[in-house]
């Protein structure tokens, strides 16, 4: 039920503000139709980003410290949360040392998990990564679902590991 | 010992488990007594990097799955207020809103 959620709420947002279709989404763009306003600064390293919003402004703050890759993912993470939770002022978000499962045997937190899943469906909206996807394997005989995971972060300018996960979640790469 | 080598050792160990080895069996195919997997995967025992092929070839995965992630997870904090928030919580605000104060008064002037 969250993923759903989460991968709907990502496609609503991608055509309400007439962003669909576009590779890499524009997400800075998208945050500003949205009414959010994106600032970055050097925050301290364990803070990935933070919404803030009250009556009359929202604002993304982001870690300007972190790769450009990894902002992207942040500003589409707290898109989520302005997007999904609403009535939370202030949202925090902090990066976590942690395995690479840590989202679904640990996070016991519903909303983060919901954030990370809108962030990687507005990213990498699937309808988008499936075509792409059968058309880098069409390209080229000798491509395989490993070899087009850089091609297709590189498109989409998200990290690897982020279009990885993805997709494994889409079901176009067998769990490694 | 750094974290590192406990993250690898647990990547290592769920590997393992998915395929249903035994510490045993990964021994025998990558060349190591029993007793250095094990300490391999409490992270305990540092290894060449050659090492990383031979587990990922034993268990059939690619290298990459045993390494732990460059960009973690985000974890959260969330408040209702400011106020409620501890200082240190509360820096990363101020921080964000000063610069947004900047950027305004940039593009005005």
């Amino acid at each position: 039920m969250p993923r759903r959620n989460a991968e709907e709420s990502a496609e609503r947002v991608l055509r309400d503000t007439g962003y669909a279709g576009r590779i890499p989404t524009p997400i800075e763009e998208v945050a500003e139709s949205l009414g959010a306003q994106v600032v970055r600064e050097r925050l301290d390293r364990d803070v990935s980003g933070l919404l803030f919003r009250d009556d009359d402004s929202v604002m993304i703050g982001v870690n300007d410290l972190h790769a450009p890759r990894r902002q992207r993912f942040t500003i589409g993470h707290e898109i989520g949360h302005l997007d999904m939770h609403k009535g939370r002022p202030l949202v925090l978000d902090h990066v976590r040392i942690n395995m690479r499962d840590a989202t679904s045997s640990t996070a016991t937190d519903i909303e983060e998990i919901e954030a990370n899943q809108f962030a990687a469906a507005i990213l990498m909206p699937s309808d988008l990564v499936i075509r792409e996807a059968k058309r880098l394997l069409a390209d080229d005989p000798a491509a395989t679902d490993a070899s087009i995971v850089p091609l297709l972060a590189h498109g989409f300018e998200v990290s690897e590991q982020a279009m990885e996960i993805r997709l494994v979640n889409l079901g176009l790469r067998r769990q490694i | 010992m750094e974290p590192f080598y406990r993250e690898f050792g647990e990547l290592l160990r769920l590997a393992r488990k998915a395929k249903r080895l035994s510490q045993a069996d990964v021994a025998l195919g990558v060349g190591l007594s029993r007793t250095s997997v094990a300490n391999i995967e409490r992270g305990r025992q540092r290894m060449s990097i050659h090492l990383l092929m031979d587990f990922a070839r034993e268990l059939d995965v690619e290298p990459c799955a045993l390494l732990p992630p460059l960009h973690p997870e985000p974890e959260v904090k969330r408040s209702r207020r400011l106020l409620e928030l501890s200082p240190e919580d509360q820096e990363p605000f101020m921080q964000i809103a000063r610069r947004a104060r900047k950027e305004r008064v940039d593009a005005e002037t």
